[in-house]
């Protein structure tokens, strides 16, 4: 019995030094971490804020208009600008109930406005499993003042990756919605079968959004992590580009436009690079199609003998393109590239970093991508930062640049 | 008392086996030099990881093989996730065997710059794995490490 009480004194004691020299590590942990982001405003922030938001996506309006749709803690909140982002409409929230978003780096909700007027949103809601997504679609019909409950398009809803969502709509107001889809995998694993990546699949509304037909496949073995682009041809079909695996784990790019409103044509490469890696790049690539239905791409690789930004073009819909032009410094860390055409005037942009500053970059093209001026810095910040974006209203323009915790801000690249 | 005895008994085992796991430290500036720092004239492998990141669980499952195969192995594994999922990283590590391994989370915010620090030619792709010799000459490669790859560099 004595022994017994002594070994519980020593174990006591043990237990207490043990406890505190726990409570002393947490406690440090915590000042780490409250050192971290004690300089970010964002910390007190507790109502939706754009400047302290995740991932926006900008686009305008007929009149002008600048819209934004973003993802703060667990919803998607969209807001207008009718001074060019010098003051933003109060937020409205479009998912009431919480849920969790996918909204950083290749993932962002997206807005797009059809020529009625109608707002369609989209985003990947975070389910529990890592990897896991459905593809949430919501509209307005009242000019941005109510949503709809959001709807799960991918008709597959086990519990599995369906991310990385793209969204457009066409003058007709058919609204195309591409993301990348792992159902197959979870197919080919059931079976002991190899398969390598996700796979892209889409769905149409033909009714404004109500419904979406059943979901398609357009590729097997796309990459898996890196976001998808859609544009609208002059013939209101879209075009789809993405991430691809061809062969063994060479991630280059591939590209389809649709030959009618439901189906999409050949899948094309478009990409010769040769980036031959099993990895998570986490760089997609960016399209435009000017009004003259010439498709200018961008895109980012990284093998040892072609890496960086490149740009090309293609007048024949894909059969062929121009020599890839490389831009951007590539030991600056030049990477998430967008590009806009309208008409022959073509813009770039891009983000470099140089160790301590990120800084955002333009260049552009008045003869349809022949000739470029020097590139241009608009902007910089030691803070967090998103990738940039381009938009135009009918005369202008834009680079748009999310700093973490500073003001949304637009910055003019001149007329088009 | 013996009942007393018996659950402080437990309480304390079990606290010691709770920190017999080496936690998630928090990468930050300065830290890829204190890595390279505490294993001077030794050869390691650095690999960066994220819960993210497909391929990279079968890179920790390669990894783990290997490390049974040779457990001399100094293996350094940072994620480049966020402090909040410190948890689940140290779970993924638990489920890979990694509880003694040299883990990190990269600090919050900071990617970029830490990403910079330790190489100005890796532009995030994951896994990204640093084979390092004894002398630290590093051999970069982004990707899932090939067995053979990491076979041969061990017997250098």
């Amino acid at each position: 019995m004595y022994n017994g009480a002594l070994l519980g004194q020593v174990f006591l004691i043990l237990f207490c030094l043990v406890f505190n020299a726990g409570a002393v590590q947490s406690e440090h942990q915590h000042h780490d971490h409250a050192a971290m982001v004690a300089d970010s405003i964002c910390d007190k922030q507790v109502g939706p804020s754009l400047s302290c938001a995740n991932a926006p996506s900008a686009v305008f309006d007929k009149k002008g208009r600048l819209w934004l749709a973003w993802a703060f803690a667990e919803h998607v909140y969209v807001n207008y600008s009718d001074d060019k982002g010098k003051t933003y409409s109060t937020p409205v929230v479009v998912n009431k109930v919480a849920e969790k978003i996918y909204a950083r780096g290749e993932n962002r909700p997206k807005i797009v406005i059809a020529d009625n007027g109608h707002i369609y949103i989209s985003w990947t809601q975070q389910l529990s499993e890592r990897f896991s997504g459905h593809i949430r679609f919501s509209r307005s019909l009242d000019g941005g003042k109510h949503f709809s409950d959001p709807i799960i398009v991918n008709d597959h809803q086990v519990i599995t990756s369906h991310r990385f969502d793209a969204l457009a709509v066409n003058q007709r107001g058919d609204i195309y919605l591409a993301w990348l889809d792992k159902r197959d995998l979870l197919k080919a694993k059931a079976a002991g079968q190899p398969y390598n990546g996700a796979a892209l699949y889409y769905a149409v509304s033909t009714d404004g959004g109500i419904s979406f037909n059943t979901n398609e496949k357009i590729s097997d073995n796309t990459c898996q992590c890196c976001r998808v682009v859609i544009a609208i041809d002059k013939d209101q079909l879209p075009v789809v580009l993405w991430r691809h695996i061809f062969g063994d784990n060479v991630r280059d790019h591939a590209m389809v436009k649709f030959d009618s409103q439901m189906k999409p044509g050949e899948v094309l490469r478009v990409s010769h690079d040769q980036w031959q890696v099993e990895a998570c790049p986490h760089h997609g690539p960016g399209l435009s199609i000017a009004d003259d239905g010439r498709y200018h791409l961008v895109w980012f690789n990284n093998a040892a003998e072609r890496h960086g930004l490149f740009y090309a073009n293609t007048f024949d819909q894909g059969k062929t393109f121009s020599t890839p032009v490389s831009f951007g410094n590539y030991k600056a860390q030049a990477a998430h590239a967008q590009v806009l055409a309208l008409g022959k005037a073509v813009f770039l942009v891009w983000k470099e970093f140089d160790g301590k500053q990120a800084t955002l970059i333009s260049m552009n093209s008045s003869d349809s991508g022949k000739t470029w001026t020097q590139p241009q810095i608009l902007a910089n910040t030691t803070g967090d930062s998103d990738h940039p974006l381009l938009i135009a209203d009918d005369k202008k323009v834009y680079a748009v640049w999310h700093r973490h915790g500073q003001h949304y801000q637009l910055f003019s690249l001149g007329n088009h | 008392m013996v009942q007393r005895c018996i659950l402080l008994s437990l309480l304390w085992v079990t606290s010691f086996l709770a920190l017999a796991e080496q936690p998630v430290k928090i990468f930050k500036a300065g830290s890829y030099a204190e890595v390279l720092q505490r294993r001077q004239e030794q050869s390691f492998l650095l690999v960066f990881w994220s819960l993210d990141c497909p391929p990279c669980y079968k890179e920790l499952t390669m990894l783990a093989e290997e490390i049974k195969k040779q457990p001399q192995l100094d293996l350094v594994l940072v994620s480049t996730d966020t402090t909040d999922d410190i948890d689940e990283i140290q779970q993924k590590l638990n489920k890979f065997g990694f509880t003694q391994v040299n883990a990190w989370v990269f600090q919050n915010d900071r990617a970029q710059q830490l990403r910079h620090e330790i190489d100005p030619n890796w532009y995030g792709e994951l896994p990204r794995s640093y084979l390092f010799d004894d002398k630290h000459n590093r051999q970069a490669i982004s990707g899932i490490l090939k067995p053979f790859v990491l076979q041969r560099w061990v017997s250098l």
